[in-house]
Protein backbone atom coordinates (compact mmCIF):
# COMPACT_ATOMS: atom_id res chain seq x y z
CA UNK A 1 0.00 0.00 0.00
CA UNK A 2 1.62 3.22 -1.08
CA UNK A 3 1.46 6.35 0.93
CA UNK A 4 -0.47 8.18 -1.82
CA UNK A 5 -3.13 5.49 -1.82
CA UNK A 6 -3.53 5.85 1.91
CA UNK A 7 -3.69 9.64 1.79
CA UNK A 8 -6.32 9.51 -0.95
CA UNK A 9 -8.47 7.13 1.08
CA UNK A 10 -7.89 9.18 4.19
CA UNK A 11 -9.08 12.45 2.67
CA UNK A 12 -12.21 10.65 1.42
CA UNK A 13 -12.78 9.37 4.96
CA UNK A 14 -12.39 12.86 6.42
CA UNK A 15 -14.84 14.24 3.86
CA UNK A 16 -17.39 11.52 4.60
CA UNK A 17 -17.21 11.99 8.35
CA UNK A 18 -17.38 15.75 7.86
CA UNK A 19 -20.68 15.37 5.98
CA UNK A 20 -21.96 12.98 8.64
CA UNK A 21 -21.00 15.25 11.52
CA UNK A 22 -22.38 18.34 9.82
CA UNK A 23 -25.77 16.62 9.78
CA UNK A 24 -25.76 16.95 13.59
CA UNK A 25 -24.59 20.57 13.67
CA UNK A 26 -27.41 21.70 15.99
CA UNK A 27 -26.54 19.03 18.51
CA UNK A 28 -22.82 19.75 18.15
CA UNK A 29 -23.44 23.44 18.74
CA UNK A 30 -24.89 22.55 22.14
CA UNK A 31 -21.75 20.49 22.73
CA UNK A 32 -19.51 23.45 21.94
CA UNK A 33 -21.62 25.63 24.24
CA UNK A 34 -21.28 23.02 27.00
CA UNK A 35 -17.51 23.05 26.44
CA UNK A 36 -17.60 26.83 26.80
CA UNK A 37 -19.02 26.75 30.33
CA UNK A 38 -15.63 27.28 32.06
CA UNK A 39 -15.73 30.76 30.47
CA UNK A 40 -18.38 31.61 33.10
CA UNK A 41 -15.65 31.33 35.75
CA UNK A 42 -13.81 34.09 33.88
CA UNK A 43 -16.53 36.29 35.40
CA UNK A 44 -15.11 35.59 38.87
CA UNK A 45 -11.52 36.51 38.00
CA UNK A 46 -12.39 39.63 36.05
CA UNK A 47 -14.42 40.85 39.03
CA UNK A 48 -11.83 40.33 41.78
CA UNK A 49 -8.67 38.62 40.45
CA UNK A 50 -5.23 40.14 41.17
CA UNK A 51 -4.27 40.53 37.48
CA UNK A 52 -5.81 42.88 34.88
CA UNK A 53 -9.05 41.51 33.38
CA UNK A 54 -7.60 41.22 29.87
CA UNK A 55 -4.92 38.80 31.15
CA UNK A 56 -7.60 36.47 32.43
CA UNK A 57 -9.70 36.84 29.27
CA UNK A 58 -6.67 35.77 27.21
CA UNK A 59 -5.93 32.84 29.47
CA UNK A 60 -9.52 31.57 29.46
CA UNK A 61 -9.80 32.02 25.69
CA UNK A 62 -6.69 29.92 25.00
CA UNK A 63 -7.70 27.35 27.63
CA UNK A 64 -11.14 27.04 26.01
CA UNK A 65 -9.58 26.59 22.55
CA UNK A 66 -7.18 23.95 23.90
CA UNK A 67 -10.21 22.14 25.37
CA UNK A 68 -11.80 21.92 21.91
CA UNK A 69 -8.67 20.12 20.60
CA UNK A 70 -9.59 17.09 22.64
CA UNK A 71 -11.08 14.15 20.77
CA UNK A 72 -13.72 13.06 23.27
CA UNK A 73 -15.76 10.50 21.35
CA UNK A 74 -13.11 7.87 20.59
CA UNK A 75 -13.59 5.66 23.66
CA UNK A 76 -17.40 5.75 23.37
CA UNK A 77 -17.54 4.92 19.66
CA UNK A 78 -14.84 2.26 19.76
CA UNK A 79 -16.37 0.57 22.81
CA UNK A 80 -19.76 0.63 21.10
CA UNK A 81 -18.34 -0.90 17.92
CA UNK A 82 -16.60 -3.65 19.86
CA UNK A 83 -19.64 -4.55 21.98
CA UNK A 84 -22.14 -4.55 19.13
CA UNK A 85 -19.90 -6.26 16.55
CA UNK A 86 -19.96 -3.22 14.26
CA UNK A 87 -16.19 -3.40 14.31
CA UNK A 88 -16.25 -6.46 12.00
CA UNK A 89 -16.87 -4.68 8.66
CA UNK A 90 -14.18 -2.11 9.58
CA UNK A 91 -11.65 -4.91 10.10
CA UNK A 92 -12.27 -6.28 6.60
CA UNK A 93 -10.90 -3.15 4.96
CA UNK A 94 -7.27 -2.81 3.89
CA UNK A 95 -6.44 -0.19 6.55
CA UNK A 96 -6.73 0.02 10.30
CA UNK A 97 -9.92 1.28 12.00
CA UNK A 98 -7.62 3.79 13.74
CA UNK A 99 -7.79 5.80 10.53
CA UNK A 100 -11.61 5.83 10.63
CA UNK A 101 -11.59 7.26 14.11
CA UNK A 102 -8.81 9.69 13.33
CA UNK A 103 -10.72 10.98 10.30
CA UNK A 104 -13.91 11.23 12.36
CA UNK A 105 -12.22 13.21 15.13
CA UNK A 106 -10.37 15.52 12.73
CA UNK A 107 -13.61 16.35 10.93
CA UNK A 108 -15.34 16.89 14.28
CA UNK A 109 -12.58 19.30 15.24
CA UNK A 110 -13.21 21.30 12.06
CA UNK A 111 -16.93 21.49 12.91
CA UNK A 112 -16.16 22.51 16.52
CA UNK A 113 -13.86 25.30 15.37
CA UNK A 114 -16.53 26.73 13.08
CA UNK A 115 -19.30 26.37 15.68
CA UNK A 116 -16.99 27.96 18.25
CA UNK A 117 -16.75 31.19 16.24
CA UNK A 118 -19.81 32.79 17.90
CA UNK A 119 -18.36 32.05 21.34
CA UNK A 120 -15.02 33.58 20.32
CA UNK A 121 -16.95 36.53 18.86
CA UNK A 122 -18.75 37.17 22.15
CA UNK A 123 -15.43 37.07 24.02
CA UNK A 124 -13.88 39.43 21.49
CA UNK A 125 -16.79 41.85 21.88
CA UNK A 126 -16.60 41.77 25.69
CA UNK A 127 -12.81 42.14 25.73
CA UNK A 128 -11.63 44.26 22.80
CA UNK A 129 -7.94 43.76 22.14
CA UNK A 130 -7.97 40.20 23.49
CA UNK A 131 -5.79 39.01 20.59
CA UNK A 132 -3.70 42.18 20.17
CA UNK A 133 0.04 42.13 20.90
CA UNK A 134 0.52 38.37 21.26
CA UNK A 135 3.97 36.98 20.54
CA UNK A 136 4.08 34.81 17.38
CA UNK A 137 6.76 32.52 18.84
CA UNK A 138 4.50 31.72 21.80
CA UNK A 139 1.57 31.04 19.45
CA UNK A 140 3.67 28.53 17.51
CA UNK A 141 4.52 26.77 20.77
CA UNK A 142 0.81 26.85 21.64
CA UNK A 143 -0.06 25.18 18.32
CA UNK A 144 2.49 22.46 19.05
CA UNK A 145 0.91 21.89 22.45
CA UNK A 146 -2.53 21.60 20.82
CA UNK A 147 -1.35 18.94 18.36
CA UNK A 148 0.28 17.02 21.20
CA UNK A 149 -2.84 17.28 23.37
CA UNK A 150 -4.95 15.97 20.48
CA UNK A 151 -2.58 13.00 20.08
CA UNK A 152 -2.57 12.25 23.80
CA UNK A 153 -6.35 12.29 24.19
CA UNK A 154 -6.80 10.26 21.02
CA UNK A 155 -4.44 7.59 22.39
CA UNK A 156 -6.17 7.68 25.78
CA UNK A 157 -9.59 7.28 24.14
CA UNK A 158 -8.26 4.38 22.07
CA UNK A 159 -6.87 2.68 25.18
CA UNK A 160 -10.12 2.99 27.15
CA UNK A 161 -12.24 2.07 24.13
CA UNK A 162 -10.13 -1.02 23.42
CA UNK A 163 -10.63 -2.13 27.03
CA UNK A 164 -14.19 -2.96 25.92
CA UNK A 165 -12.66 -6.19 24.52
CA UNK A 166 -12.13 -7.23 28.14
CA UNK A 167 -14.61 -5.23 30.24
CA UNK A 168 -18.31 -4.67 29.98
CA UNK A 169 -18.03 -0.87 29.97
CA UNK A 170 -15.07 1.41 30.58
CA UNK A 171 -16.21 4.87 29.44
CA UNK A 172 -17.02 5.91 33.00
CA UNK A 173 -13.30 6.08 33.76
CA UNK A 174 -12.82 8.57 30.94
CA UNK A 175 -15.54 10.70 32.54
CA UNK A 176 -13.55 10.64 35.77
CA UNK A 177 -10.43 11.73 33.86
CA UNK A 178 -12.33 14.62 32.26
CA UNK A 179 -13.62 15.60 35.68
CA UNK A 180 -9.99 15.83 36.83
CA UNK A 181 -8.99 17.77 33.72
CA UNK A 182 -11.72 20.34 34.37
CA UNK A 183 -10.28 21.57 37.67
CA UNK A 184 -6.72 20.19 37.76
CA UNK A 185 -5.93 20.75 34.08
CA UNK A 186 -6.63 24.46 34.06
CA UNK A 187 -9.98 24.65 32.22
CA UNK A 188 -11.99 26.05 35.14
CA UNK A 189 -9.24 27.80 37.10
CA UNK A 190 -5.69 28.91 36.26
CA UNK A 191 -3.44 26.44 38.06
CA UNK A 192 -1.14 29.11 39.50
CA UNK A 193 -3.90 29.77 42.05
CA UNK A 194 -3.26 26.33 43.59
CA UNK A 195 -0.73 25.68 46.35
CA UNK A 196 2.85 24.87 45.22
CA UNK A 197 2.64 21.33 46.70
CA UNK A 198 -0.43 20.46 44.64
CA UNK A 199 1.17 21.92 41.52
CA UNK A 200 4.36 19.89 42.03
CA UNK A 201 2.21 16.76 42.21
CA UNK A 202 0.18 17.72 39.14
CA UNK A 203 3.36 18.32 37.13
CA UNK A 204 3.83 14.53 37.04
CA UNK A 205 0.39 13.98 35.49
CA UNK A 206 -0.60 14.86 31.90
CA UNK A 207 -3.31 17.25 33.16
CA UNK A 208 -1.55 20.66 33.28
CA UNK A 209 0.14 20.15 29.90
CA UNK A 210 -3.17 19.64 28.14
CA UNK A 211 -4.65 23.03 29.06
CA UNK A 212 -2.83 25.18 31.64
CA UNK A 213 0.70 25.36 30.22
CA UNK A 214 -0.37 25.95 26.59
CA UNK A 215 -2.89 28.62 27.64
CA UNK A 216 -0.40 30.33 29.98
CA UNK A 217 2.21 30.23 27.21
CA UNK A 218 -0.06 31.79 24.59
CA UNK A 219 -1.45 34.40 27.01
CA UNK A 220 2.10 35.48 27.85
CA UNK A 221 1.97 34.45 31.50
CA UNK A 222 5.25 33.58 33.22
CA UNK A 223 5.93 30.05 34.43
CA UNK A 224 4.68 28.04 31.45
CA UNK A 225 6.62 24.78 31.13
CA UNK A 226 7.70 22.68 28.18
CA UNK A 227 5.69 19.71 26.95
CA UNK A 228 8.25 16.93 27.57
CA UNK A 229 6.18 15.07 30.23
CA UNK A 230 3.17 15.03 27.93
CA UNK A 231 5.33 13.67 25.09
CA UNK A 232 6.37 10.79 27.37
CA UNK A 233 2.79 10.22 28.52
CA UNK A 234 1.56 10.19 24.92
CA UNK A 235 4.18 7.65 23.87
CA UNK A 236 3.45 5.45 26.88
CA UNK A 237 -0.33 5.55 26.52
CA UNK A 238 -0.12 5.00 22.75
CA UNK A 239 2.13 1.96 23.22
CA UNK A 240 -0.23 0.55 25.85
CA UNK A 241 -3.27 1.25 23.65
CA UNK A 242 -1.64 -0.58 20.74
CA UNK A 243 -0.85 -3.56 22.94
CA UNK A 244 -4.38 -3.77 24.40
CA UNK A 245 -5.85 -3.38 20.91
CA UNK A 246 -3.80 -6.25 19.46
CA UNK A 247 -4.49 -8.51 22.45
CA UNK A 248 -8.17 -7.64 22.23
CA UNK A 249 -8.41 -8.43 18.53
CA UNK A 250 -7.19 -11.97 19.29
CA UNK A 251 -10.20 -12.44 21.59
CA UNK A 252 -12.68 -10.68 19.33
CA UNK A 253 -15.34 -12.97 17.86
CA UNK A 254 -17.74 -10.32 16.55
CA UNK A 255 -21.40 -10.48 17.43
CA UNK A 256 -22.58 -13.87 18.59
CA UNK A 257 -19.07 -15.10 19.47
CA UNK B 1 -52.77 12.22 44.48
CA UNK B 2 -52.25 8.66 45.79
CA UNK B 3 -52.20 7.48 42.19
CA UNK B 4 -49.37 9.87 41.37
CA UNK B 5 -47.32 8.66 44.35
CA UNK B 6 -47.80 5.03 43.30
CA UNK B 7 -46.62 5.83 39.76
CA UNK B 8 -43.56 7.60 41.20
CA UNK B 9 -42.66 4.60 43.41
CA UNK B 10 -43.16 2.08 40.59
CA UNK B 11 -40.97 3.94 38.10
CA UNK B 12 -38.22 4.44 40.69
CA UNK B 13 -38.19 0.70 41.45
CA UNK B 14 -38.13 -0.22 37.76
CA UNK B 15 -35.24 2.17 37.06
CA UNK B 16 -33.24 0.81 40.00
CA UNK B 17 -33.66 -2.72 38.66
CA UNK B 18 -32.38 -1.74 35.20
CA UNK B 19 -29.34 0.23 36.34
CA UNK B 20 -27.97 -2.13 38.97
CA UNK B 21 -26.90 -4.35 36.05
CA UNK B 22 -23.86 -2.09 35.43
CA UNK B 23 -21.84 -2.21 38.62
CA UNK B 24 -18.45 -1.31 37.11
CA UNK B 25 -20.01 1.88 35.78
CA UNK B 26 -21.16 2.76 39.25
CA UNK B 27 -17.59 2.36 40.53
CA UNK B 28 -16.40 4.67 37.78
CA UNK B 29 -19.09 7.20 38.73
CA UNK B 30 -17.92 6.98 42.33
CA UNK B 31 -14.33 7.63 41.29
CA UNK B 32 -15.45 10.50 39.06
CA UNK B 33 -17.47 12.13 41.85
CA UNK B 34 -14.50 11.82 44.23
CA UNK B 35 -12.12 13.44 41.75
CA UNK B 36 -14.61 16.18 40.86
CA UNK B 37 -15.39 16.92 44.50
CA UNK B 38 -11.68 17.14 45.27
CA UNK B 39 -11.33 19.53 42.34
CA UNK B 40 -14.23 21.70 43.49
CA UNK B 41 -12.90 21.91 47.05
CA UNK B 42 -9.34 22.67 45.89
CA UNK B 43 -10.65 25.34 43.51
CA UNK B 44 -12.82 26.82 46.27
CA UNK B 45 -9.87 27.19 48.64
CA UNK B 46 -7.69 28.58 45.83
CA UNK B 47 -10.35 31.17 44.98
CA UNK B 48 -10.72 32.16 48.64
CA UNK B 49 -6.93 32.44 49.04
CA UNK B 50 -6.58 34.53 45.87
CA UNK B 51 -9.23 36.88 47.28
CA UNK B 52 -11.57 36.18 44.34
CA UNK B 53 -14.27 34.84 46.67
CA UNK B 54 -15.05 36.95 49.71
CA UNK B 55 -16.23 34.03 51.87
CA UNK B 56 -15.20 32.07 54.93
CA UNK B 57 -14.17 28.55 53.82
CA UNK B 58 -17.06 27.04 55.84
CA UNK B 59 -19.57 29.21 54.01
CA UNK B 60 -18.00 28.23 50.71
CA UNK B 61 -18.46 24.55 51.61
CA UNK B 62 -22.18 25.17 52.16
CA UNK B 63 -22.55 26.71 48.68
CA UNK B 64 -20.54 23.82 47.24
CA UNK B 65 -22.61 21.21 49.12
CA UNK B 66 -25.91 22.52 47.80
CA UNK B 67 -24.46 22.67 44.27
CA UNK B 68 -23.22 19.06 44.55
CA UNK B 69 -26.71 17.96 45.56
CA UNK B 70 -28.15 19.80 42.55
CA UNK B 71 -25.56 18.16 40.26
CA UNK B 72 -26.36 14.74 41.73
CA UNK B 73 -30.07 15.36 41.18
CA UNK B 74 -29.38 16.28 37.56
CA UNK B 75 -27.36 13.09 37.00
CA UNK B 76 -29.89 10.87 38.82
CA UNK B 77 -33.17 12.29 37.61
CA UNK B 78 -33.10 15.25 35.22
CA UNK B 79 -30.64 13.96 32.61
CA UNK B 80 -32.04 10.41 32.26
CA UNK B 81 -35.63 11.67 32.02
CA UNK B 82 -34.89 14.37 29.46
CA UNK B 83 -33.00 11.87 27.31
CA UNK B 84 -35.84 9.34 27.68
CA UNK B 85 -38.31 12.05 26.66
CA UNK B 86 -36.39 12.95 23.49
CA UNK B 87 -36.06 9.26 22.62
CA UNK B 88 -39.82 8.91 22.85
CA UNK B 89 -40.23 11.83 20.47
CA UNK B 90 -37.92 10.48 17.79
CA UNK B 91 -39.07 6.89 18.14
CA UNK B 92 -42.68 8.03 17.98
CA UNK B 93 -43.63 6.39 21.27
CA UNK B 94 -44.80 9.54 23.03
CA UNK B 95 -48.39 8.29 22.62
CA UNK B 96 -47.75 5.75 25.35
CA UNK B 97 -47.45 8.75 27.64
CA UNK B 98 -50.04 11.04 26.08
CA UNK B 99 -52.79 8.41 26.23
CA UNK B 100 -52.45 7.71 29.95
CA UNK B 101 -54.90 9.29 32.40
CA UNK B 102 -52.27 11.32 34.32
CA UNK B 103 -50.68 14.63 33.32
CA UNK B 104 -48.17 13.84 30.53
CA UNK B 105 -45.53 16.25 31.87
CA UNK B 106 -45.65 14.54 35.27
CA UNK B 107 -45.29 11.12 33.64
CA UNK B 108 -42.34 12.35 31.57
CA UNK B 109 -40.64 13.85 34.62
CA UNK B 110 -40.78 10.57 36.60
CA UNK B 111 -40.16 8.05 33.78
CA UNK B 112 -36.81 6.79 34.96
CA UNK B 113 -33.83 7.48 37.21
CA UNK B 114 -30.19 6.48 37.36
CA UNK B 115 -27.91 5.84 40.34
CA UNK B 116 -24.96 7.66 38.67
CA UNK B 117 -25.56 10.84 40.58
CA UNK B 118 -25.72 9.14 44.00
CA UNK B 119 -22.00 9.75 44.68
CA UNK B 120 -22.56 13.47 44.00
CA UNK B 121 -25.52 13.49 46.40
CA UNK B 122 -23.35 11.84 49.07
CA UNK B 123 -20.52 14.29 48.39
CA UNK B 124 -22.99 17.14 48.76
CA UNK B 125 -24.16 15.85 52.13
CA UNK B 126 -20.54 15.41 53.27
CA UNK B 127 -19.61 18.96 52.20
CA UNK B 128 -22.60 20.36 54.10
CA UNK B 129 -21.46 18.37 57.13
CA UNK B 130 -17.94 19.80 56.82
CA UNK B 131 -19.28 23.33 56.60
CA UNK B 132 -21.81 22.91 59.44
CA UNK B 133 -20.08 25.50 61.63
CA UNK B 134 -21.37 28.23 59.34
CA UNK B 135 -24.97 27.12 59.87
CA UNK B 136 -27.48 28.17 62.52
CA UNK B 137 -30.00 25.53 63.63
CA UNK B 138 -33.13 27.36 62.52
CA UNK B 139 -31.57 28.55 59.28
CA UNK B 140 -30.38 25.02 58.50
CA UNK B 141 -33.98 23.75 58.73
CA UNK B 142 -35.13 26.52 56.38
CA UNK B 143 -32.31 25.68 53.97
CA UNK B 144 -33.13 21.99 53.86
CA UNK B 145 -36.82 22.79 53.30
CA UNK B 146 -35.74 24.95 50.36
CA UNK B 147 -33.78 22.25 48.54
CA UNK B 148 -36.93 20.46 47.31
CA UNK B 149 -38.58 23.43 45.60
CA UNK B 150 -35.19 24.67 44.37
CA UNK B 151 -34.52 21.39 42.57
CA UNK B 152 -38.05 21.48 41.13
CA UNK B 153 -37.42 24.94 39.69
CA UNK B 154 -34.22 23.70 38.08
CA UNK B 155 -35.94 20.56 36.76
CA UNK B 156 -38.86 22.44 35.22
CA UNK B 157 -36.50 24.97 33.66
CA UNK B 158 -34.42 22.15 32.14
CA UNK B 159 -37.58 20.46 30.85
CA UNK B 160 -38.67 23.72 29.19
CA UNK B 161 -35.35 23.79 27.32
CA UNK B 162 -35.68 20.11 26.43
CA UNK B 163 -38.96 20.82 24.62
CA UNK B 164 -36.53 21.62 21.81
CA UNK B 165 -36.51 17.81 21.51
CA UNK B 166 -39.71 18.13 19.49
CA UNK B 167 -37.71 19.88 16.77
CA UNK B 168 -34.20 18.40 17.11
CA UNK B 169 -32.97 14.83 17.25
CA UNK B 170 -30.89 14.50 20.40
CA UNK B 171 -30.84 16.40 23.67
CA UNK B 172 -27.78 14.77 25.32
CA UNK B 173 -25.56 17.79 24.85
CA UNK B 174 -28.31 20.14 25.93
CA UNK B 175 -28.48 18.16 29.17
CA UNK B 176 -24.69 18.56 29.58
CA UNK B 177 -25.06 22.27 29.00
CA UNK B 178 -27.87 22.80 31.51
CA UNK B 179 -26.14 20.68 34.17
CA UNK B 180 -22.99 22.74 33.70
CA UNK B 181 -24.90 26.01 33.93
CA UNK B 182 -26.40 25.05 37.27
CA UNK B 183 -22.93 23.94 38.43
CA UNK B 184 -21.90 27.61 38.09
CA UNK B 185 -23.94 28.10 41.28
CA UNK B 186 -21.21 26.34 43.30
CA UNK B 187 -19.93 29.86 43.96
CA UNK B 188 -22.22 32.68 45.07
CA UNK B 189 -23.66 34.32 41.98
CA UNK B 190 -22.91 37.78 43.40
CA UNK B 191 -19.15 37.06 43.12
CA UNK B 192 -19.36 37.07 39.31
CA UNK B 193 -18.99 40.09 37.02
CA UNK B 194 -22.25 41.97 36.41
CA UNK B 195 -23.29 40.50 33.00
CA UNK B 196 -22.73 36.95 34.29
CA UNK B 197 -24.64 37.78 37.48
CA UNK B 198 -27.64 39.00 35.47
CA UNK B 199 -27.50 35.92 33.25
CA UNK B 200 -27.32 33.48 36.16
CA UNK B 201 -30.16 35.18 38.02
CA UNK B 202 -32.74 36.15 35.42
CA UNK B 203 -31.99 34.11 32.27
CA UNK B 204 -31.12 30.80 33.93
CA UNK B 205 -32.48 30.50 37.50
CA UNK B 206 -29.12 29.40 38.95
CA UNK B 207 -29.34 31.86 41.81
CA UNK B 208 -32.79 30.63 42.87
CA UNK B 209 -32.14 26.93 42.36
CA UNK B 210 -28.62 26.61 43.79
CA UNK B 211 -27.62 29.72 45.76
CA UNK B 212 -30.89 30.42 47.54
CA UNK B 213 -31.04 27.22 49.67
CA UNK B 214 -27.41 27.86 50.72
CA UNK B 215 -28.14 31.48 51.63
CA UNK B 216 -31.25 30.45 53.58
CA UNK B 217 -29.13 27.92 55.48
CA UNK B 218 -26.46 30.54 56.16
CA UNK B 219 -29.11 32.96 57.43
CA UNK B 220 -28.35 35.51 54.70
CA UNK B 221 -31.89 35.34 53.34
CA UNK B 222 -35.06 35.27 55.48
CA UNK B 223 -38.01 32.83 55.24
CA UNK B 224 -39.46 34.93 52.41
CA UNK B 225 -36.89 33.21 50.18
CA UNK B 226 -38.67 29.91 50.74
CA UNK B 227 -42.00 31.40 49.70
CA UNK B 228 -40.32 32.86 46.65
CA UNK B 229 -39.05 29.42 45.65
CA UNK B 230 -42.52 27.88 45.87
CA UNK B 231 -43.88 30.78 43.82
CA UNK B 232 -41.14 29.98 41.30
CA UNK B 233 -42.25 26.35 41.17
CA UNK B 234 -45.85 27.45 40.49
CA UNK B 235 -44.83 29.85 37.72
CA UNK B 236 -42.52 27.33 36.04
CA UNK B 237 -45.20 24.61 36.27
CA UNK B 238 -47.81 26.81 34.54
CA UNK B 239 -45.25 27.77 31.89
CA UNK B 240 -44.23 24.14 31.31
CA UNK B 241 -47.87 23.02 31.06
CA UNK B 242 -48.69 25.69 28.46
CA UNK B 243 -45.53 25.29 26.38
CA UNK B 244 -45.79 21.49 26.40
CA UNK B 245 -49.33 21.71 24.98
CA UNK B 246 -48.05 24.12 22.36
CA UNK B 247 -44.98 22.06 21.44
CA UNK B 248 -46.81 18.75 21.30
CA UNK B 249 -48.59 20.06 18.19
CA UNK B 250 -45.28 19.65 16.38
CA UNK B 251 -45.30 15.94 17.31
CA UNK B 252 -46.28 13.79 14.36
CA UNK B 253 -45.92 10.31 15.91
CA UNK B 254 -44.00 7.47 14.26
CA UNK B 255 -45.19 8.28 10.76
CA UNK B 256 -44.33 12.00 10.86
Amino acid sequence: MTRRFLLGKFSVLVGTFLAQNLAYRGELFFWVLAQSLPLIFLGLWVEAGPRPGLDYARYFFFAWLAGLFRPTGVADYLGYEIRTGRLSPLLLRPFSPVLDHLADQLSLLLVYLVLGLPVAGVLGALFPGILAGLEPARLIGYAGFLALGFAFHFALGWLLGALAFFLERSEGFLEAYYGALFFFGGLAIPLDAFSPGLRRFLAWTPLPYAVYHPAALAAGWPGARGPLPLVLWTLGVAALAGWVWRRGLLRYRAAGG
Amino acid sequence: MGGYLRVLARSAAAAAAVWTAYRADFLAALLGALVETAGRVAALFALVRAGVLDLAPDEGLVYLGVASIAIGFFRCVVGPNLVAFSERVWEGSLEFVLLRPKHPVFLLLVQTASPWGLPDLLAGAALLGLGHRALGAQAAVLGSLAIGPALLVAYLFAFLLALVGFFSVHVHNLVHLVTGLFAAGQYPVRAYALPVRVFLTFVVPVYGAVNLPAELALGRVGPAGLLGLWAGVAVFWLLTDRLFRLAVRAYASASG
